[in-house]
């Protein structure tokens, strides 16, 4: 399970090797004035430290868990925030970058956590308002089906009805107190979901790719995810291959964001023949009532019948400038960026009303000294 | 006893309690803190504001301007360690999900072969998880307040001050 010193310094030779450094121009790198710096280094005269590995290990391009290989089944959890996460393009992963900036978020994610524990709120699962107990899909369709039906119980167990959703994430926070947040992802990255090694869930949307009107269908599939495959992880990426997971979170998503009932309801109020006379400014109009995607809102409607594979191709292939010229993607309400911390402020305050987080716990969750927090009741 | 505080708070607690000059000057206990746990008590903002007083104490204590004094704040970074706590770091790291403090004090623990001090559950489960994975026999971490029953076992403090410390968590 251990590893000995001597392959760490083995290794950093063999990298160092590998990628054409001389000792003197590492130790130049390091700006280090004496050449046998590194060869100390390699060979054990100078001590390992944080620092020098971190100072190597960034020269050389990698992360400095690789030094530590052969022990990392044998420490890391089997289902931490990462490893949970399946990709769903065989041989996509998520940049550094893009990791790096999730790792920042995890702390946070845990405080959270502990807060939630703290008031006794637990994180809301499928089995919370959907009864189905095999869940076994044979097919797309099916699949599909079961997320609708799944939505469908998750309006009616909250009395929702059918009504649009204006705010995504309050709604999500609302009633599953599950955080969502806008992350600087990598460009082909839609969302991710995943809990870390404490359990705690956490939806992530990219605020970086070029459809940002998507986001709100993205951060429900996420959801859908949560509930159908809540020990997994999933990040999406626009090129996925369909799966039947997928096809349940997309369903799932479809209902609870455009319901039928309420999409058969606007069409009847609206009183024409929808195959027919069915225009772009008239899903326009449903995007900005359901506040959904041109495109999603498209393809629901193929999907409900209301438009044929024809016209479904037909409108699937306008143009942003075309859109844009009926005043579309609607720029006056876009998706609020929520920080974790604006979360575990109204957990703590939660907890400071019933009396479950004392004041000296919730200023250490905070930041805040007693007073400030005494104010948030 | 050589303990490693991982938890800016725990030095809150015992100022609140009135306790953290016996704990400072216990000849019984020998103190670590690192750096990030260092400034956290001395330069953040809750504590700064509400503890002014605390982090003087700490600033005092760390640079011996009192004369009897265990608290010792150690430069992680650049410290010597060995393989295997060079490796929790790292793989504490990668995980991502403690806080700096943690990250530095889990280590450093097992290093010294110390006693890891927190307040936060997580981080005791996650510390005693990657000491066993190393063979450890004996628990590296305990929480602050099991700390605190060792410190009445040990006549560090005495029922009463033991009853103030529970009642802060009431």
């Amino acid at each position: 399970m251990s590893i000995d010193e001597a392959t760490i310094r083995r290794r950093l030779k063999e990298i160092r090797k590998n990628l054409g450094f001389t000792e003197n121009e590492v130790a130049k790198k390091l700006g280090k004035t004496y050449n046998s710096y590194v060869s100390k280094i390699e060979n054990g005269q100078q001590k390992l430290n944080i620092d020098i590995i971190n100072e190597l290990t960034k020269i050389y391009n990698i992360e400095p868990i690789t030094l530590f290989q052969e022990s990392v089944h044998a420490l890391s959890k089997p289902k931490d925030f990462f490893s949970r996460a399946e990709f769903r393009a065989d041989s996509r992963l998520l940049s550094e970058n893009s990791k790096n900036r999730i790792k920042a978020l995890l702390p946070s994610l845990r405080k959270l956590g502990k807060a939630m524990k703290a008031i006794g709120q637990p994180y809301l699962q499928l089995t919370d308002f959907y009864s189905r107990k095999h869940i076994n899909p044979q097919s797309a369709i099916e699949a599909k089906k079961i997320g609708q039906e799944a939505a469908r119980a998750f309006r009616a167990k909250y009395n929702i009805g059918s009504d649009p959703i204006a705010n995504i994430q309050s709604f999500i926070w609302q009633y599953t107190k599950i955080p969502v947040c806008g992350i600087e992802l990598d460009r082909e990255c839609w969302g991710f979901y995943s809990k870390d090694n404490f359990d705690n869930p956490l939806i992530l949307y990219s605020t970086d790719h070029p459809f940002q009107e998507r986001n709100v269908f993205t951060i429900v599939h996420e959801l859908g995810h949560h509930f159908f495959n809540p020990n997994e992880g999933h990040a999406d990426f626009n090129d996925d291959n369909q799966t039947l997971n997928e096809s349940i979170a997309d369903g799932f998503a479809q209902e609870l964001l455009v319901p039928t009932q309420s999409l058969n309801e606007f069409f009847e109020n609206k009183g024409f023949d929808v195959l027919n006379e069915l225009k772009s400014r008239h899903i326009i109009e449903l995007c900005q009532y359901f506040n959904v995607s041109f495109r999603m809102m498209a393809y629901i409607l193929y999907l409900q019948r209301k438009i044929n594979l024809e016209g479904y191709h037909k409108f699937k292939v306008l143009r942003k400038s075309d859109l844009e010229r009926l005043n579309y993607p609607n720029k006056e309400n876009p998706l609020q960026t929520i920080e974790l911390t604006v979360y575990l402020r109204d957990v703590v305050a939660t907890g400071l009303r019933k009396g479950t987080i004392n004041s000296l716990l919730a200023s250490e969750m905070l930041n805040m000294t007693t007073k400030e927090v005494e104010a948030l009741i | 006893m050589e303990i490693v505080v991982a938890d800016a708070n725990i030095f809150v607690y015992f100022f609140i309690t009135g306790l953290i000059n016996k704990i400072l000057n216990s000849s019984d206990l020998n103190i670590k803190i690192t750096q990030t746990v260092y400034r956290e008590l001395t330069n953040n903002y809750r504590i700064t504001t509400e503890y002014p007083m605390l982090s003087e104490i700490i600033i005092n204590a760390v640079h011996n301007i009192n004369a009897s004094n265990n608290l010792e704040c150690i430069d992680f970074n650049t410290r010597e360690l060995n393989v295997d706590a060079l490796n929790i770091y790292y793989h504490l790291d990668n995980r991502g999900n403690l806080d700096p403090g943690e990250l530095d004090s889990i280590p450093l623990a097992y290093d010294l072969n110390a006693i890891f001090v927190t307040n936060d559950n997580d981080a005791i489960v996650t510390a005693n998880e990657v000491a066993q994975n190393f063979g450890r026999m004996t628990p590296l971490a305990i929480s602050f307040l099991i700390f605190c029953e060792n410190l009445l076992e040990r006549n560090i403090i005495d029922k009463n001050e033991l009853e103030r410390i529970n009642a802060l968590f009431q």
